[in-house]
């Protein structure tokens, strides 16, 4: 019975400070700022796989090379591509972060 | 070759013994000679010369080791350019290996009941024997701390080892009635535990069952002198009532032994039962028993002898690592494991939604309970308890109970990398930091765990096994395709199949299934060397063009499943054929994994899964969609909300989500949970807006992190829509919580008459018991906080009433809580007490554990401060203070440290008061706790200026806080402003206190303030004194003492120091010599005499004799470097304090260090010197 009592004071157990918005702000600290990655892998992709990276471009290259491209996304974004790169067992030969073109506002 | 490491180490070669150069060479040998692996040069150098440059550290091991060679001529060492290690094990004999075997014999030799083995008997004698002192005795190398923790905890595991053996070998004994082999070995358990009042019973009771009634008896004066010396205390009853039987000679009950009789280990796990979901009694976390299950074993698995070997090495550390990417086969190698362990094995499969850690736990403990079903439940009711426990308190339990067992356990985790969540790792970092010896932990994982993974490799508690372990070699891929498989490769096209799957076993095992009952398997082997393509695309095409169609349909729109029953696939199929069909893939090796016995319930394995479902999404983005529409109904109708609400999600179907998010609110009026905020995270934010039970949930989600503007935010929309979509029942529902909330956020906001307005109305809309409970009780807090404690109380008692109804013990201890500390106010202390008392009694025969009633015991020790009963108001906050954390319930925590600051100012150690003080405010500081708690530290830290002397400190406190919003509150104004008057009467400004006071006493006195009233009259009097009125002053003080006297006050007095006493003395004087008239004058006569005897030897100093006040130090000492100094002081060794707090000497000597520093001395003695001057010990 107990157990459906929502947070009251006596409930309450977590307690920051930080007044939170409800609304995501872009805030333009470095870890959320949107950058363009790009990700080189071993071997050839199907393009099917651009539904399970979605957001991603997948482009064949060379004999045995992809690479997987995002125009703008944040760390959070690039580590669950990572995840799912990893979940795939694809062998990774980098990672880089492309600078934004100059002409860009 | 011998080596004896029970007692004094020797070594001896045919029977010879050998003297070594050093200690430290025998100290190396026998770290080789027990280290399961080689250890690495670079290790053993830093391990014995922790101090020198690794240079110069790998020499002397050189050196070291060209010595150990030169005496035992090689015989068994062997080191090349990276490890040492022995040559063959097996010519060293070790008498510890050879007791741990013994031990190992025993325990697995499996019986049905343990006792009737006579062998195992022997085999348990012989290991009893070879025990023959302790560990390495009397042997250390004062320069290697790590070595030093090596040997250290090799030892308590032993010592373990040992105590378990005793045990098993008394329970033998018992069943044979052999009661004076059974009685030599509980002499001994007792000589190991001294303490352990359950091994002193086994004792008493073997002698007497062998009629040495004297002997027995003896033996309960033994147990019952040393627990008077070493913890003042007397024996547990049931020792008593044993030992009274037995002089008595009653027959004896002695309900331990019987339970030893009948204990019997169980060997294998008990296989969780087949339902799928089950309320795992009393947690509010639905468990899902197939992540218990332990995945059996397909007959074509690769047997792999050499990494299961490694795997049961590594189960005797704390840790087994098996880290290496998917598809690789980890689940596959330790459920193969798990099937010829001879450890019971618990297993736990782990998926995104565990990061909560709370149901990470509550998984944790179930997966334990499947082995051994006993223990956890604590641990479970903890978990589901309302309040939050810091989930330390739970371990710490938990771990305690693992302890206690008679043999270990080996837990795994599948699938860790699904943990990202801190504090979950935190958990599993918190088991590994103390390691239990009977918990095991094997992780199987894609991605390194977060875990201190340096330490406990270098502490030899970790086997890892990683990729390049767990790859096929080409052997093994050739036994796999031709005998396994039974495919028929040549060994060239075994090395093509091998070169391209780079000995990984998905890719293998999809090979073999492409390539099975095709005739051209060659030219199927050229063209899959030669494709660029992602291996697992291309073998998943073949696999599925070797299926007929229905299979090919039916594993791809089935594929949307995380978990899949016959009914459920024909569901989204639209065939009727689902169960036959996962027989049927089971029968192929399709990749799906039964999760029970029965066969019922499957998955498919992750990597397979995830390809299917890639490639069907995006050739048939609309079926995808139709299909987990399907699932969700089926889910719904299956009457699993959850796993509906998540197919909803999925199927993009928001408003269905919606719908059912609100009836699982609705259903449980939970809005608390962190599921559904998850969910609601996933819906578009509009559509949230509209939906008032949703926005509740969020809004409650930010008051509960004290987020104001978020929270106002989300009520408001609450608000408008419970009005636009106007149902009678369920709006006032929504706009009591509604309000309820708001009044929580307007009580810590400091706004009192919003507050109060909005528990009003709450109070008056809500009828529902549980809604209720909650808008009264935030309503009596805001009586309280605006001094109308009578007001509070009758809510509360309201409260109390509900709960009664509802049989709710924990909302009768909550209100009870709430009404003594008003009764504190009130200035009934007696009553006070009678409710703590009621509450302890009731915790008891509801069985209500500890930490419910933790807060109570804090309020409890502050009562028992002012009766001036300091050492049980210690022991009460401390062990009360224990349950809270900064994550958990701060403000009870806050609460604590000010509690002890008062029983230190008590004390007179004003340096432990000031930390106890600082703590305090570090809390409030950063975290927005409530006011009433806030207002008491600050008070807090005016007194302690005021005791030390720092009158401008105090000041300054005192100024911000009569200027601060927070303090607005009547109650705490009061007593801003009694302390306001006490720092003038400590500045010598008593001649300006007189109105204050005078108005202040007024409003206490009317509003049955008595607690305020009498400090004010105490303050009064001794503003009067100071004045030279001294016939006011004693005619204000007789007033106070009689009204103090019925409550038995103690320390509001004391605290006053020399000024009251001498008052007091002249009163006392007064009434002897018959001057002053009063009634009871007897009594008043006892009372004084109680107060001052209860005035310590040196007073207090207060404001006005500053010169007799502490030093105080210019850093504060750590709470550690304060028991390090104690015991110094105590003429401890460096060693001795480390045995006895569990650290390393290095850390005693850095403590020592840093103390040194702080106290400003530089010898022992000195620091002993200073410390007693400084009132630290």
């Amino acid at each position: 019975m107990d157990k459906k009592r929502k947070g009251s004071r006596k409930n309450s157990n977590t307690s920051q400070k930080e007044e939170g918005k409800i609304e995501t702000t872009t805030n333009e600290s470095k870890i959320k700022r949107k950058h363009a990655y790009e990700i080189r892998l071993k071997n050839h992709l199907d393009q099917h796989w651009a539904v399970w990276f979605e957001g991603w471009t997948i482009t064949n290259v060379g004999n045995d090379e992809v690479i997987l491209a995002c125009s703008s996304t944040d760390h959070a974004g690039l580590h669950g591509a990572l995840d799912k790169i990893r979940d795939l067992n694809l062998a990774i030969i980098y990672v880089k972060q492309i600078p934004p073109k100059p002409s860009g506002p | 070759m011998e080596l004896h490491l029970f007692g004094h180490p020797k070594l001896e070669l045919d029977g010879q013994p050998v003297v070594l150069e050093t200690r430290k060479a025998l100290a190396i040998f026998i770290y080789l000679a027990l280290s399961p692996q080689p250890v690495s040069r670079e290790y053993l150098a830093a391990l014995f010369w922790p101090e020198f440059s690794q240079s110069r550290a790998l020499a002397n091991l050189r050196r070291a080791l060209s010595s150990l060679g030169n005496r035992i001529q090689g015989k068994v060492l062997e080191a090349d350019r990276l490890a040492v290690f022995f040559k063959d094990p097996a010519t060293l004999y070790t008498d510890v290996q050879d007791f741990r075997q013994k031990i190992k014999d025993v325990q697995s030799h499996s019986h049905e009941r343990l006792e009737t083995c006579e062998k195992c008997l022997f085999t348990l004698e012989d290991a009893i024997q070879a025990y023959r002192g302790e560990f390495m005795e009397g042997f250390n190398l004062p320069d290697c701390p790590d070595f030093d923790d090596w040997q250290y905890q090799q030892r308590q595991a032993l010592q373990q080892e040992l105590r378990m053996a005793l045990d098993s070998h008394i329970q033998q004994c018992v069943a044979r009635r052999r009661w004076k082999n059974g009685i030599l070995s509980a002499q001994r358990l007792v000589a190991q535990d001294v303490l352990n009042e359950a091994s002193r019973r086994k004792l008493m009771w073997l002698y007497a069952q062998d009629n040495q009634r004297n002997a027995a008896l003896h033996e309960y004066e033994k147990c019952f002198q040393i627990l008077q010396k070493e913890l003042n205390q007397h024996p547990e009853p049931e020792t008593t009532g044993l030992f009274q039987n037995i002089r008595d000679g009653n027959p004896i009950q002695c309900e331990e032994m019987q339970e030893l009789l009948s204990f019997v280990p169980a060997v294998k796990p008990i296989q969780p039962l087949p339902s799928l979901v089950q309320q795992a009694n009393p947690t509010s976390v639905t468990v899902l028993r197939t992540k218990l299950f332990i995945p059996s074993v397909r007959a074509g698995a690769v047997n792999r002898p050499r990494l299961i070997a490694r795997i049961n090495q590594g189960v005797q550390g704390a840790l087994t690592l098996v880290s290496a990417p998917a598809g690789f086969g980890k689940t596959t190698l330790l459920a193969s494991w798990a099937a010829q362990s001879a450890s019971p094995v618990g297993w736990l499969s782990l998926e995104a939604d565990d990061n909560d850690p709370v149901r990470f736990m509550t998984y944790l403990v179930m997966g334990l309970k499947s082995v051994w079903p006993q223990i956890g439940n604590l641990s479970l009711e903890m978990l589901a308890s309302p309040q939050s426990l810091p989930v330390s308190v739970v371990l710490t339990h938990l771990l305690n109970e693992i302890s206690g067992l008679k043999t270990g356990i080996v837990l795994v985790l599948d699938d860790y990398h699904a943990i990202t969540a801190e504090p979950v790792q935190k958990v599993i970092s918190f088991i590994l930091d103390h390691l239990c010896p009977h918990l095991h932990l094997v992780l199987a994982t894609r991605s390194d765990p977060l875990l201190p993974l340096a330490r406990l490799r270098a502490r030899n508690q970790l086997v890892e096994l990683r990729a390049e372990d767990l790859h096929f070699s080409i052997e093994e891929t050739a036994d796999f395709l031709n005998s396994m498989m039974g495919l028929n490769l040549s060994p060239q096209e075994v090395t093509m199949i091998g070169e391209r799957t780079e000995g990984w076993v998905t890719g293998l095992q999809m090979a073999a299934l492409s390539m099975s009952g095709r005739p051209d398997k060659t030219r199927f082997i050229q063209a899959f060397s030669g494709s660029h393509q992602y291996i697992l695309d291309y073998l998943l095409n073949e696999v599925l063009n070797q299926q007929p169609a229905p299979i090919q349909t039916f594993l791809l729109e089935t594929s949307i499943l995380e978990c899949l029953t016959g009914s459920l696939c024909n569901a989204l199929t639209g065939n009727n054929d689902g169960q036959e069909m996962l027989e049927m893939l089971e029968r192929l090796n399709l990749f799906l994994v039964p999760l029970d016995d029965e066969h019922h319930w499957y998955r498919y394995h992750q990597l397979f899964a995830g390809l299917l479902r890639s490639r069907f999404q995006f050739t048939k983005q609309d079926l995808f969609t139709t299909l987990h529409e399907r699932a969700s109904d089926w889910f719904e109708q299956n009457g699993d909300l959850r796993r509906s609400i998540f197919h909803a999600i999925e199927a993009k179907d928001y408003v269905r989500s919606a719908n059912m998010i609100e009836k699982v609110i609705g259903e449980e009026l939970n809005f608390n949970g962190r599921e559904i905020i998850a969910w609601i995270d996933q819906i578009p934010e509009g559509l949230v807006y509209e939906r008032s039970f949703l926005c509740l949930a969020k809004a409650i989600y930010f008051s509960n992190r004290f987020q104001q503007a978020a929270t106002s935010q989300w009520l408001q929309s609450a608000e408008e829509h419970a009005f636009a979509d106007y149902i009678p029942n369920e709006t006032n529902i929504i706009l009591g919580i509604v309000d309820t909330t708001r009044a929580v956020m307007a009580t810590i906001r400091g706004d009192l008459p919003d507050a109060m307005e909005n528990a009003f109305r709450a109070s008056q809309r809500l009828t529902d018991k549980f809604l209720r409970f909650d808008a009264l009780g935030i309503l009596g807090e805001t009586y309280y906080l605006s001094g109308n404690i009578q007001g509070a109380i009758d809510q509360w008692d309201e409260v109390k009433t509900i709960s009664e109804a509802a049989k709710n013990t924990y909302g009768i201890i909550e209100a009870l809580e709430s009404k003594a500390r008003a009764m504190l106010q009130l200035g009934k202390l007696k009553e006070e007490e009678q409710i703590f008392c009621m509450i302890f009694q009731l915790a008891a025969e509801k069985g209500i554990q500890e930490f419910h009633i933790a807060l109570a015991r804090l309020w409890y020790s502050d009562l028992l401060r002012e009766w001036n009963e300091l050492e049980q108001a210690e022991q009460q906050v401390s062990e009360g203070v224990t349950f809270f954390s900064e994550e958990v319930r701060p403000d009870n925590l806050c609460l604590g440290y000010i509690f002890q600051a008062f029983i230190s100012l008590a004390h007179g150690n004003l340096l432990q008061a000031n930390e106890a003080c600082q703590r305090a405010e570090k809390i409030c500081r950063q975290i927005n706790i409530y006011p009433d708690i806030v207002a008491m530290t600050y008070l807090c830290k005016i007194r302690l200026g005021i005791a030390s002397g720092r009158l401008q400190d105090a000041d300054q406190v005192l100024q911000e806080c009569l200027n601060g919003e927070l303090f607005k509150h009547d109650l705490l104004k009061e007593w801003f402003l009694i302390t306001k008057a006490r720092l003038w009467i400590a500045q010598g400004r008593s001649d300006e206190v007189g109105d204050l006071l005078f108005e202040l006493a007024k409003d206490a006195q009317s509003a049955g303030r008595i607690r305020d009233w009498i400090e004010i009259l105490i303050l009064q009097s001794t503003a009067f004194v100071k004045q030279g009125q001294k016939r006011e002053s004693l005619s204000v003080l007789i007033h106070c003492l009689l009204a103090a006297e019925m409550e038995g006050y103690i320390r509001l007095f004391v605290s006053e120091g020399e000024t009251m006493r001498q008052l007091l003395q002249e009163i006392s004087s007064r009434l002897k010599r018959q001057r002053l008239k009063v009634e009871n004058r007897d009594r008043l006569l006892a009372y004084i005499n109680k107060l001052e005897a209860a005035f310590s030897p040196a007073p207090l100093p207060n404001g006005n004799t500053v010169s007799s006040m502490q030093p105080v130090l210019p850093e504060p000492i750590s709470s550690r470097e304060l028991e390090v100094l104690q015991l110094l002081c105590a003429g401890l060794s460096n060693h001795e304090i480390a045995e006895k707090l569990f650290i390393t000497n290095s850390t005693v000597k850095s403590h020592i260090h840093h103390l040194f520093g702080k106290i400003g001395v530089e010898s022992r003695p000195q620091a002993i010197v200073r410390a007693r001057e400084l009132n630290l010990v």
